[in-house]
């Protein structure tokens, strides 16, 4: 029951985020230019090559260490090789300035980002105590508060590589 | 390779980069790029940039030592 009220939740949210982001779309004249195109297809490879050879390692670790440590349940295995490839895609644009579109100003986008990754550390900090990392049978489970963690580095790194990025080219002038 | 021809040719006609950016529908860093020598620009952009600056393709980004 509680599973499928979360379900239609999570429903009702994306329908009204699509419902809106549309319109916003339409109205802006928002767009990337054609060097930032270039670098978000880089990006996108690159964030490819990094799920696949996440992928191939996590297989040989499998393989041969599978059966004495510690391995990763389907959703944790699935949600860090998405964390990888989405913090090299955001990495990447960002550093090369082809995140944000033409004419779009970006700092009160990554100030905001910054503190959500904040609040999600702070949470995960906070209930670290509590926290623990089921492991049934040798096998990592998915909990909420690892999602906070991922969620957490995932902003906290765009923040980060945005900030640097600027610093770097004010010094260079 | 720096293309000290369009730096040179923003400047006489006091434009900045990010103003010629706008002029051209890019990003300032798109502009910085192609100064710099770092992205090379498609030719719809060359003449974007050319009509911006009133200048021709040869005068901009034609390159006798190539």
């Amino acid at each position: 029951m509680k599973s499928t009220f979360t379900f239609l939740l999570f429903c009702i949210v994306l329908a009204v985020c699509l419902l809106f982001s549309l319109p916003i779309k339409k109205y802006t004249n928002y767009h990337y230019d054609e060097r930032q195109e270039i670098i978000r297809g880089k990006a996108n490879k690159y964030a490819n090559y990094t799920l696949i050879i996440f992928l191939a390692v996590y297989f040989i670790y499998d393989l041969f260490f599978g059966d004495k440590f510690i391995t990763l349940s389907a959703s944790v295995l699935a949600f860090t090789g998405i964390l990888l490839s989405v913090c090299i895609f955001l990495i990447y644009s960002v550093w090369n300035s082809a995140f944000l579109q033409v004419n779009q100003h970006g700092t009160g986008i990554f100030v905001l980002y910054g503190f959500i990754a904040l609040l999600n550390i702070g949470v995960f900090i906070l209930n670290y105590k509590n926290t623990t990392f089921p492991i049934e049978n040798g096998v990592l489970q998915f909990t909420n508060s690892l999602s906070q963690l991922f969620c957490g580095i995932i902003f906290g790194s765009v923040s980060i590589t945005y900030f640097i990025k600027r610093i770097t080219d004010k010094m260079e002038g | 390779m720096k293309n000290l021809r369009l730096k040179s040719a923003r400047a006489a006609k006091d434009l900045s980069q990010e103003d010629l950016a706008k002029l051209c529908d890019v990003s300032r860093q798109t502009i910085s790029a192609i100064e710099k020598g770092d992205y090379n620009p498609t030719i719809k952009l060359c003449i974007a940039i050319c009509k911006a600056l009133d200048k021709t393709l040869d005068d901009l980004f034609w390159d006798e030592s190539l």
